[in-house]
């Protein structure tokens, strides 16, 4: 009798190789794989997001109908902001809808500059004129002015600049670099962490399975084609 | 048919089982390759090193499957690491939806019930909905934001919570995510109350967070799979992501081998023609 452990391992195993198949080529097997993924992922967001809309506001909203508590009832107004967003979907009413899109972002705004000029603009300065005393930091003060210096089109300071916004060119270059070397670093560790998963017994039983299934398609297909 | 003529119909397919083979090898007979340790490794364990008794450790837990095998193994070995410290307290808490459920994992995993007492040493606050907004309530007032832990639990029931109101009371936050909500935190518990933050990130975010880290904004920073493995060498509890870093060693030497055979290849070809 297999138990639900080794029975979900070998469902989670079987739907990674079909989803991998597109290595091969595209088949029934990727699709079923891919819209499996996408359903489950959209069905549990969703199932998610209820269960957050009665905890965090109807629950509390019902407690406070009950008990006569103004906070809970308060708790109507970010619903009723929510259920106006829906209007996006209707031609007539789309209006409606700014008033939510128009608090979202007034309060993101908001609450988000503070820390963004303090955090992106004064501590990157103060980053920058950290004490010329290493290397790095000398080599960070440059990146920094070259960089900021290819952005600047304005044609007689460009000339005065004279090879500096060359410089930062390429040092926006080698950071394009660094960002796709991790990018492929990080999926790796993904492909890493999947196969970690999957070299267990009995799933691991299914992987020489799925070569020879692959094998054996190519082989018809090719016969076919010959034929 | 001949090799040449293979790898031109199908040379896609001789690398995935190249890639395959490289990354499959090591992860069923490791090679035991050397992991050096990184300044930004070093930062985050330093910092945990340095906490003492009754100091407070925020750890956001935006995890989700997509993310799993580059920030999971950090989680993990961080959380062990802080769950080694007596009379460390642990608050985790997660602004994803999926976040909850890695929390609950990695906590069982590490068998912190029976290490420590739930309320006294460590909490899991679960989801909070609202990003910016909801870390900037948590920064300003986790009581007035909150009223209850991921289990239901009333905040005034649990002991530890009586000592921690706001940002105030947080020796260190350490955010392991893929997303913004590390910006959020710098935004909002750094720049407001000047707390240590440090992150736990996905390699595709890492140059981001190097700009923070250059200008000292933050303490530290692990590096996605590697930063894992350097952490768990440094905790001496070797995992899955040390096990991982010998096939991730391999399959670069394997990109490096590809592009070197890719160039010979289009010169020779240059060359016939």
């Amino acid at each position: 009798m297999i138990d639900v452990a080794t029975l979900s391992l070998l469902i989670s195993t079987t739907l990674i190789l079909a989803v991998y198949t597109i290595l091969y080529r595209e088949n029934p097997a990727f699709r079923v794989g891919e819209h499996l993924m996408v359903g489950a992922t959209v069905g549990n967001a969703i199932v998610l997001a209820v269960f957050q809309i009665r905890d965090l506001a109807w629950r509390k909203l019902q407690i406070g109908l009950t008990k006569g508590d103004l906070s809970g009832i308060g708790y109507i107004i970010p619903m009723i902001l929510g259920v106006l967003l829906y209007f996006q979907f209707s031609s007539k009413y789309r209006y409606m809808a700014r008033v939510s899109i128009a608090l979202l972002l007034a309060v993101g705004i908001s609450l988000s500059i503070r820390g963004l000029i303090f955090v992106n603009v004064i501590g990157q300065i103060r980053g920058a004129l950290a004490p010329l005393t290493t290397i790095q930091n000398i080599a960070y003060l440059i990146g920094v002015v070259c960089a900021l210096l290819y952005f600047v089109y304005e044609r007689r300071a460009s000339k005065l600049a004279g090879p500096l916004p060359k410089i930062g060119r390429y040092v926006i270059m080698l950071t394009m670099g660094a960002y796709f070397a991790n990018t492929i670093m990080g999926r790796l560790s993904i492909v890493i962490g999947t196969l970690t998963s999957v070299f267990v017994a009995p799933a691991l039983y299914l992987i020489p399975i799925a070569f020879l299934i692959v094998a054996a398609d190519a082989l018809i297909r090719r016969k076919s084609a010959k034929a | 048919m001949s090799l040449r003529e293979v790898l031109n119909r199908n040379y896609k397919q001789v690398i995935y089982i190249a890639l395959f083979l490289s990354l499959a090898i090591p992860l069923i007979s490791p090679i035991g390759l050397p992991v050096p340790v990184q300044k930004t490794t070093l930062g985050v364990y330093n910092k945990i090193e340095s906490l003492k008794s009754g100091d407070v450790a925020v750890i956001g837990s935006n995890i989700g499957a997509a993310i799993y095998a580059e920030v999971y193994p950090q989680y993990i070995a961080v959380l062990e690491h802080l769950l080694r410290k007596p009379g460390v307290k642990i608050v985790l808490v997660g602004h994803g939806i999926e976040a909850p459920i890695w929390a609950e994992r990695a906590l069982n995993e590490l068998n912190a019930p029976n290490r420590k007492t739930y309320g006294v040493d460590f909490v899991h606050l679960g989801y909070i909905a609202g990003e910016e907004a909801a870390i900037a309530g948590l920064c300003r007032d986790i009581h007035a934001l909150l009223k209850v832990d991921h289990g239901g639990r009333p905040l005034s029931d649990l002991p530890m919570m009586n000592n921690i109101r706001n940002a105030k009371d947080f020796t260190i936050v350490i955010d392991f995510t893929a997303s913004a909500d590390s910006q959020y935190w710098l935004n909002q518990a750094y720049a407001s109350y000047g707390t240590a933050i440090g992150f736990g990130l996905t390699a595709i975010k890492v140059p981001d967070a190097y700009a923070y880290y250059m200008a000292g904004q933050i303490f530290g920073i692990i590096e996605s799979l590697s930063g894992a493995a350097q952490y768990e060498n440094l905790i001496h509890k070797p995992g899955m992501a040390v096990t991982g870093m010998d096939a991730q060693s391999l399959a670069h030497l394997l990109y490096i081998a590809l592009i070197l055979l890719g160039n010979i290849f289009i010169v020779t070809q240059r060359r016939v023609k």
